[in-house]
């Protein structure tokens, strides 16, 4: 089962782990990877489910370096940490050969949200890091196509996905007051 | 016990390309067609299809369970003035015209008041007054009930909502009863101020004493409750 | 060079009018592929031809961009169900179960065994809809209708079945976070579900001689839209698509959920890499399918709850998740179907993001595969890859 603890004490928790990582097939493939890294922390989750942290500066090398077991980079998903000012990507990595499942999160702070992109070790995050771009706002330097993609080029520069973007306000703009039909109770209904 | 995968390769998945089996399919022409011919065929939905609500009005506490677990937010908590009487508790207006019949308020309903019926055709024309017939305050479940074996179309128990400037609606059921009812405000809080009836004069002095109080009263129990 | 002549007064006549025919040279044009086009489903392709050939092509989706991400997390665990199968319309099942695992991982919930049989039995169903569907699209996109409505008239039977499991025929919203809304209505149903399979099953000669044996569907497919084993693991294939390149990946056996591991079927790899191959182990699947389905009745439902029992589960619209985040992934009929969803301890989620298989073979890898084919070919090529645009819009 999953480990739910909070952040900042599983943050803690992997450090401490670091010497004591179980083993099986999950604890060898951290050890590996660790011993290549040794910036990157690593830690088991359960059966099939591996986590990396490592500092944005050097994802572009950790991904190449993790790249050789895991051969598909299944999506980049962006958590917006608004709280802590912070974006939080996390590369859902996939090895065919070994069957596990690899969390790599990165954080970057939520101005100018820079990355670079990892195009050149999968082609397909070209896909990914556009819809990223696209509804957070990140840049990944060195994808050729970012711009508007999913979403009508007018609300291009909104980044709805954001936390701090408000879509009940946005709607009634775009569509008028009239879209929201209780008038009469303004009571906690959104949308 | 865990099965091994299997992986099977080009012996078994490959086939061959042949011209004389796509004939084959002409058999089929003397089949019976699978097509069913509406309207001189019926079909019947499912048991506990998912179709219109129904709703106990005396179990109904409103608790506003439904509204919260609504994921198109067609539910709205309205209170209702019946026969000059102010039910004590607000009831849900479903708004056909966003509901996507999931009915996950029929799940949480604490008291069982909200139901469903296998019911599911609704069509109108585009007119407004066709159009209040898709935001309703669902009926008895017996009624409809009753209306669908009569009718076996599984149609909307309603035939037209008629809507008068003071808020009172007026039901006309597929088999001419109607029920008449006044909406006087939405929302979980009771509404402030009853507007003043003022249709047909008799029953109106009658209910501006009575209903009038009760509201204070209602107010005051709320109040309590929510300290 | 150019297959077609484009006759000189209709390339006028397309310039005056500003029309989707827009000549660049003489004979180079951008042809607007879609969203009304049948095999594009919901989304466009702009190509840039060269008479017949595809020089160019980009993909332009964002026509079914409906914001499910953003609405989720506006709404209570429970009530996104509702709202998020509508992701994949064909099996709108997958969404619920992947969604449900996810939110059953971080609550550590041991979801009730009667109920991961029903979870895996109403997969496996919509596994099976979903090939019909796919079948009824394939086989009018190459010409042969006859096999498309065979398809949608046993789909038809299927969709009776979930009428009476689930009270829906396409949106079931059948499947919760810790088990299922309803129980089985009886061993009527049962039976029912055999005799389906049972049917489906006669009916796959049928289907091989209309559709899979026809030299039509070989000459449409041999050769077309070909990929190697590199290109498709570095674009993130996945499913049927990747397992026609060589690779013998199949989430249900490789990271198994709910009752795979007991099950016994074939995972079907081919080498090729085209379109051909594409659609054999497509067939393949299906059969396997059916087989599945059969082991599963042989099994038969075991007693006990449907749901998990969970004081938690008593106010619904406040059900609170702890923090934490999990990643689920299903095989649904396109590929890995997976969600990364992470809480923050509220009623609501705090961020939910899919992956649909499409999202990878469904930009990149189509941009590519269409370069230098024929405008023909491009139906054929969407079909098989079984692109679905809701996965890439959301």
């Amino acid at each position: 089962m999953a480990v739910n603890d909070n952040k900042v004490e599983t943050v803690e928790k992997a450090e401490e782990k670091k010497p004591e990582l179980p083993n099986t097939k999950e604890g060898n493939l951290v050890r590996e990877l660790l011993e290549k890294a040794p910036y990157a922390e690593g830690s088991v989750r359960r059966e099939k489910r591996i986590e990396f942290r490592v500092p944005a500066e050097r994802i572009h090398e950790f991904l190449e370096l993790a790249s050789e077991t895991f051969e598909m980079l299944m999506q980049i998903s962006v958590v917006d940490w608004l709280k802590e000012n912070e974006f939080e990507l996390v590369y859902q990595l996939w090895s065919v050969s070994e069957s596990v499942h690899a969390f790599v999160k990165t954080r970057v702070p939520r101005e100018n949200a820079k990355l670079p992109t990892v195009m050149d070790i999968w082609p397909v995050a070209e896909t990914y890091e556009r819809e990223a771009h696209e509804f957070f706002g990140i840049v990944f330097e060195g994808n050729p196509r970012l711009g508007p993609f999913i979403l009508e080029p007018r609300e291009y520069e909104k980044h709805p996905l954001r936390k701090d973007f408000n879509t009940l306000s946005y709607v009634k703009t775009i569509y008028g007051e009239d879209f929201d039909r209780y008038d009469e109770s303004k009571t906690n209904y959104v949308i | 016990m865990t099965m091994p995968a299997r992986v099977v390769g080009e012996e078994k998945v490959k086939i061959k390309k042949s011209f004389v089996k796509p004939w084959m399919g002409i058999k089929y022409l003397f089949k019976k067609p699978v097509t069913i011919k509406i309207p001189f065929e019926k079909i019947e939905p499912a048991p506990k299809y998912r179709g219109f609500h129904t709703l106990d009005w005396k179990k109904c506490v409103g608790c506003n369970f439904c509204g919260q677990i609504c994921p198109a937010r067609a539910i709205e908590m309205t209170w209702l003035e019946v026969d000059g009487k102010m039910e004590k508790r607000p009831h849900p207006k479903v708004d056909y015209g966003r509901c996507t019949f999931c009915q996950f308020c029929v799940d949480v309903c604490p008291t069982g008041a909200l139901g469903f019926t296998e019911a599911y055709y609704l069509s109108t024309g585009g007119s407004e007054e066709d159009l209040e017939l898709f935001n309703w305050v669902p009926i008895h479940p017996d009624k409809v009930r009753e209306l669908n074996e009569k009718f076996g179309d599984y149609r909307f128990p309603v035939e037209k909502i008629e809507k008068k400037a003071d808020g009172t609606y007026v039901y006309h059921l597929r088999d001419g009863s109607t029920i008449e009812f006044k909406i006087l405000g939405y929302g979980i809080r009771p509404p402030k101020k009853p507007t003043p009836t003022k249709p047909t004069a008799k029953t109106a002095e009658k209910k501006e004493t009575k209903p009038a109080e009760k509201k204070e009263n209602v107010k005051q129990a709320e109040k309590k409750e929510g300290a | 060079m150019a297959n077609l002549e484009v006759p000189k007064e209709l390339r006028e006549e397309a310039r005056k009018h500003d029309m989707y025919l827009t000549p660049i040279s003489k004979d180079t044009y951008e042809l607007f592929f879609g969203p009304q086009h049948m095999a594009t489903e919901n989304f466009s392709i702009i190509l840039k031809m060269d008479g017949n050939r595809i020089e160019r092509a980009i993909v332009n989706p964002g026509f079914l961009h409906r914001g499910f991400e953003k609405l989720a997390e506006q709404r209570p665990y429970f009530t996104n169900i509702a709202l998020i199968l509508r992701i994949c319309v064909p099996e709108s099942d997958v969404p619920e179960n992947i969604y449900s695992m996810a939110v059953d991982e971080i609550m550590g919930w041991e979801v009730p065994e009667r109920a991961i049989w029903i979870r895996t039995t109403v997969l496996e169903m919509a596994r099976l809809s979903a090939w019909m569907f796919w079948i009824m699209g394939f086989g009018n996109e190459i010409g042969l209708y006859t096999a498309g409505q065979w398809a949608a008239a046993y789909r038809e039977r299927l969709m009776r079945l979930f009428e009476e499991l689930t009270g829906g025929r396409v949106y079931h919203i059948y499947t919760v976070p810790g088990g299922v809304r309803r129980d089985i209505p009886g061993d009527r149903w049962l039976r029912q579900l055999r005799d389906t399979v049972e049917y489906i099953k006669s009916k796959l000669k049928d289907f091989d001689e209309i559709l899979f044996d026809n030299y039509i569907m070989f000459e449409r497919t041999e050769g077309v839209g070909v990929m190697d084993k590199r290109f498709a693991l570095k674009h993130a294939v996945t499913g049927p698509n990747l397992r026609a390149v060589g690779v013998p990946y199949d989430v249900r056996k490789d990271d198994p959920y709910y009752l795979y591991p007991e099950l016994d079927f074939e995972v079907p790899v081919l080498k090729e890499g085209d379109s051909l191959a594409r659609v054999l182990v497509r067939r393949y699947e299906i059969e396997q399918d059916l087989y599945i389905l059969e082991q599963l009745l042989d099994m038969g439902p075991p007693s006990g709850p449907y749901m998990v029992q969970d004081p938690k589960l008593k106010n619904l619209p406040r059900f609170k998740v702890p923090a934490g985040d999990a990643y689920a992934h299903v095989e649904s009929t396109k590929g890995d179907f997976g969600v990364y969803m992470v809480s923050n301890g509220t009623h609501k989620p705090y961020r939910v993001h899919f992956r649909g298989p499409s999202q990878s073979h469904g930009v990149t890898v189509l941009e590519e595969l269409l370069k230098g084919a024929r405008l023909a070919d491009v139906p054929v090529i969407l079909k098989t890859l079984d692109n679905c645009p809701p996965d890439i819009d959301r």
